[in-house]
């Protein structure tokens, strides 16, 4: 029996149906040469597909990201428009993990935005975001204010913690403002992870409020799957912040 | 006054969407044109061109086929010419493996690029490829991104896929 190109293909590509995927790999095995042209083609696949690869990876153009965030440009009216970005770390399992990742780095230049952008008094030299292969972390004068700031105290940096949570895994979580914009960051052994952010809404003006309620509803739901328990009050924040939030036990 | 018209926070999670599939629409420019201040124009042009048409886009289909079939049909009309002109310029890189020692030095030599030899590609055979081979689309998707019966894909995928077996990998291509 012999086959054509085109049908050794497809089977190389998996894409026959049952019954000659099963003729294919029945004469396979006795069929050296045919054996031999299907290998061929799985070559040439992973020879052309490896070549672009790396293409993934690339920082995508800042012109493309303004395209497609517009509302993020200083001269366009405030909108009170509500954007959530998750940051959930890529499962390292496939190839999809590649580009998930850089997905995730998109995002992290788009969260530099948001908050880098509209930092008060800030001439873009205090970097408060570092992505990292497990995500992004906050930095700088964000991380300290995570580290070492009560809820309801505004910085002088115009940085605030608005409530401290505890999660499942036995570690907290904590949402803040700053100018413009929420987010929400956990505590990881190598920091604060920042799960998520969004815009404030813009009639609260310059003023950031205190209350729960100023949060956009997409994170104020994020908290709800995130919180197994009612928030911590100052005593229990203070605790936590003496011992460097590790979890008791 | 349509109920189906996306309101402004259903155009953002579109924005959002698009914004997950850039590497992949990055990946396919990049196939498609070898200079990458082409593939980046196309990258612009096709992100330009599909927020102008959202509204065309039918929801709960396939946003990444809409997107590749926009950068196709972008490739096709206006890159296409300006990359054939800037491949007059390419370097020969071969040259540059001179003097490194190499027993499988012959056989690279006269084997060219993955790019390269995409390149010399006709353009339906090298949108099958790069839309199966590069993106991992199935034939039926590939098809439906190019407009064509299955059939036709199959042998376009085919036929691209020999003349890169020969210019790829020449000496197996003479038998075992």
């Amino acid at each position: 029996m012999t086959y054509d190109d085109e049908t050794l293909m497809a089977y190389a590509d998996g894409e026959l149906e049952t019954e000659l995927r099963h003729e294919i790999e029945a004469a396979l095995a006795l069929d050296p040469e045919l054996a031999r042209r299907v290998e061929a083609h799985r070559r040439l696949r992973v020879q052309v597909s490896d070549q672009y690869q790396a293409e993934l990876e690339a920082p995508v153009p800042d012109a493309l990201m303004a395209l497609l965030q517009p509302g993020l440009s200083d001269d366009v009216a405030p909108k009170a428009e509500r954007r959530v970005l998750p940051f959930t770390p890529p499962a390292a399992n496939d190839r999809r993990a590649m580009w998930t990742n850089l997905a995730a780095i998109a995002a992290s230049l788009l969260i530099g935005v948001l908050i880098g952008g509209q930092w008060p008094g800030r001439d873009g030299g205090d970097v408060l975001l570092r992505p990292t292969p497990d995500g992004l972390f906050a930095a700088g004068q964000l991380e300290a204010a995570l580290t070492g700031d009560v809820s309801g105290a505004r910085g002088s940096d115009g940085i605030e913690m608005i409530l401290t949570f505890p999660t499942a895994d036995g570690s907290y979580c904590r949402s803040f403002t700053a100018s413009g914009t929420a987010g929400i960051a956990c505590r990881e052994d190598a920091g604060w992870q920042v799960r998520s952010t969004g815009s404030l809404d813009a009639s609260g003006g310059g003023e950031i409020r205190t209350a729960g309620s100023a949060l956009p509803a997409s994170l104020l739901e994020e908290i709800d799957r995130l919180s197994i328990g009612d928030p911590l009050d100052t005593g229990g924040e203070a605790e936590l912040i003496a011992r460097d939030w590790r979890p008791a036990n | 006054m349509d109920a189906n018209s996306p309101d402004g926070q259903a155009l953002q999670s579109i924005r959002d969407e698009i914004i997950t599939l850039l590497p992949r629409l990055r990946r396919f420019a990049r196939s498609l044109t070898r200079d990458p201040a082409d593939a980046d124009d196309l990258l612009q042009l096709t992100v330009e061109r599909a927020l102008v048409k959202l509204e065309q886009w039918t929801p709960g289909t396939r946003l990444d086929s809409w997107m590749y079939r926009i950068m196709k049909n972008i490739w096709i009309d206006e890159i296409r010419a300006r990359t054939r002109r800037s491949a007059v310029f390419a370097p020969e890189e071969a040259g540059e493996r001179v003097g490194v020692e190499d027993p499988d030095f012959e056989r690279r030599l006269r084997a060219m690029s993955v790019e390269q030899a995409m390149e010399t590609l006709p353009d339906e055979q090298r949108l099958a490829v790069s839309l199966v081979l590069v993106e991992g689309l199935s034939y039926r998707e590939a098809a439906e991104v190019m407009d064509v019966p299955m059939g036709t894909l199959t042998s376009r995928l085919a036929r691209g896929r020999a003349a890169l077996e020969a210019r790829l990998n020449p000496q197996e291509g003479h038998g075992a």
